[in-house]
């Protein structure tokens, strides 16, 4: 085993010491390993109406049905069923979406940070101007444009979201660029991609990994807002958005068809956080992520 | 010209240009998309001379930069063009609403702001209130909005029952329209009734937007206070015998608030992009609800109004934070 290999071994046994890293990444390995495999192992077609079996409650209750776990909704679908598939439409999005912000908001970053001069400026005004806009809103005003549906949903989060990468970025590439090793390395007369990619990003990275982590619940969390408005899949698609949208005019006769959804949002928007900050102290105690 | 003066133009320059900026965003997405708006507002079935006319009307038929410098002027003048579903000014229908949404966003700052510096502050002196408040801290910040609105509509109105679950007053009982603030209205009207009405109406979704950014002015104050109480003019205070309280809520206080300020204004964006779908979620009549008309009915002169609103209030907001940082922290030097 390489110096390299071991300090990288020690640092991973070290992080799962964090009970933020360790609670987050059990909820979010589930919520991964759900969300690719619900087709396989959900119960029931997420879609299927049986209005002989509406409204019934969870298994467990008196009334339940043992074969619908959580219960139905009103047009008797079932809602564990709904839920897992849920789950693939939630990491979708959020992987997707989270690569598409990434990508564009580091390289914008890098560019502003790297390169100085006018292209910083620009972007910094842009970027400024940006977030004048309250990015829910810009949200919604993109989907009314772009019409509804999952990919529209992903390109709106990746739109109004690349700020927060490139200012993050920006500074961190300002911060790494005056450091002795990229000096030499500029010195001894390396390419400025050479420098860019092989000297400043490895440095930035967990940086990136912070950010890309807490974007995930960030997008999560977007994706349930949309559709639960109406603006994100299509309503054939089983999301928790549109399953909570669903309980909420049930509320009185069947609150677990909200409880469960909604529970379940708040519990992976919430792991994601734990994770993301959970990395952050271990790397940068006074990294600045939360807008 | 005095320093403060010119620093106060400099401010104001920079708002102007932000505004332009934003408008221009706000223009060219509702341009450069495919599809002629047009086309999308009117139905099947109608003549080409009226498609030329509306065209016409709405200046689709001149060159892009002529478009915007037109859009510019009309709204230097608030004419924010006609609404394609109500068939009238958009500026009106947006006024008519904006008191409610500034109303609910004013709450949510009283409650936000006043919360999280009385928790920041405990945090900072308590090590017991800290550490509890660490470990929910992240669950304030983490969960959006909207989320905390369904939770509590579900808690406190369906299960509890104990506050309304929509609308800004009881159905029947009406004030006269002063300021359009109902909490003001009902004062000014002498009205008990309505008012109790409207603040049970006013505390669920106002709550509901507050958590977050109290948790963000507790967890930044804290940190703050923390480094300033460890300072030498605090120890020189301690020194002279001033009291404990004394020393917390004055002395140390007032310097560890400018960060807190700093981040109010930031977190003032994200609080009116939230306040959309929780006005949505209880039924507040505000321009959130109206956005949500607007984008549902395809009225793209409604949306690009209130979209430019928003960012408005943002932008103004930022403006009178920065001013009031400068002037409150005497390190600011004018530049």
């Amino acid at each position: 085993m390489t110096v390299m290999e071991k300090t990288l071994k020690g640092s991973l046994l070290n992080s799962l010491r964090s009970k933020k890293i360790l609670v987050g990444l059990v909820i979010v390995t589930v919520f991964v390993f759900t969300g690719l495999t619900a087709p396989y192992i959900a119960p029931h077609d997420p879609n299927k109406q049986s209005l002989r079996d509406a409204n019934l409650p969870p298994a467990w209750v008196e009334g339940g049905n043992p074969s619908y776990l959580m219960g139905t909704d009103s047009l008797g679908r079932d809602i564990f069923s709904r839920l897992l598939h849920g789950a693939s439409v939630a990491l979708y999005v959020a992987a997707t979406a989270t690569f598409l912000t990434g990508v564009v908001g580091t390289i914008l970053g890098i560019a502003a940070g790297y390169i100085r001069g006018k292209i910083d400026e620009l972007l910094m005004r842009v970027v400024d101007i940006w977030m004048s806009f309250p990015p829910v809103i810009l949200a919604i005003a993109l989907i009314s444009l772009l019409g509804t549906g999952i990919n529209n949903v992903i390109l709106a989060i990746a739109v109004v979201d690349w700020t927060r990468f490139t200012r993050v970025v920006r500074s961190e590439v300002l911060a790494v660029r005056e450091k002795d090793f990229v000096a030499s390395a500029r010195a001894a007369g390396f390419s400025t991609n050479y420098i860019i990619w092989r000297e400043i990003f490895p440095n930035i990275l967990p940086t990136i990994i912070v950010l890309a982590t807490l974007e995930m619940g960030i997008a999560v969390s977007v994706e349930v807002l949309l559709s639960f408005v109406g603006l994100g899949v299509k309503p054939t698609t089983p999301s928790w958005g549109t399953m909570i949208s669903d309980g909420l005019s049930y509320l009185r006769t069947s609150p677990t068809m909200l409880m469960f959804p909604l529970l379940t949002t708040m519990v992976v928007v919430l792991s994601l956080n734990l994770l993301g900050d959970g990395i952050r102290e271990k790397i940068d105690p006074k990294l600045e992520v939360f807008r | 010209m005095p320093v403060t003066t010119y620093y106060l133009l400099k401010r104001v320059a920079q708002m102007a240009v932000a505004l332009l900026g934003a408008s221009f965003i706000s223009f060219t997405l509702f341009r450069i998309l495919p599809g002629d708006p047009v086309s999308l507002m009117v139905g099947p079935g109608v003549t080409e001379q009226y498609i030329a006319e509306l065209r016409a009307y709405y200046r689709l038929d001149q060159p892009l930069v002529l478009q915007y410098f037109y859009w510019l002027i009309d709204l230097l003048t608030l004419n924010l063009g006609k609404s394609f579903r109500y068939g009238v000014d958009v500026a009106p229908l947006i006024l008519e609403r904006l008191p409610a949404t500034l109303e609910l966003v004013f709450v949510t700052l009283v409650i936000g702001v006043s919360l999280g510096i009385s928790t920041g502050v405990a945090a900072a002196v308590k090590r017991r209130i800290d550490s509890i408040l660490q470990s929910i801290s992240l669950a304030g910040l983490a969960i959006p909005h909207f989320l905390w609105a369904l939770i509590l509509v579900v808690l406190f109105a369906a299960i509890l029952r104990v506050f309304p679950a929509s609308g800004r007053i009881d159905l029947g009982l009406e004030i006269p329209r002063v300021t359009g603030f109902y909490l003001v209205d009902s004062i000014l009207a002498g009205n008990a009734e309505a008012f109790i009405s409207s603040l049970q109406h006013i505390l669920l979704p106002s709550i509901s937007l507050a958590i977050g950014m109290m948790t963000l002015i507790q967890r930044t104050l804290r940190s703050s206070m923390i480094d300033v109480l460890n300072e030498d003019y605090i120890f020189t205070d301690r020194m002279k015998g001033h009291s404990e309280t004394y020393i917390v809520f004055v002395r140390a206080l007032k310097n560890a608030l400018m960060p807190v300020i700093t981040i109010t204004g930031v977190q003032f964006a994200f609080l009116m992009g939230g306040s959309t779908v929780v006005e949505k979620i209880f039924g507040w009549p505000g321009i959130g609800n109206l956005l949500f008309t607007a984008v549902q009915y395809r009225d793209y002169t409604l949306v690009q109004g209130i979209l430019m609103v928003y960012a408005l209030i943002v932008i103004v907001t930022n403006f009178i934070v920065d001013i009031l940082y400068t002037y409150i922290n005497p390190k600011v030097e004018f530049k």
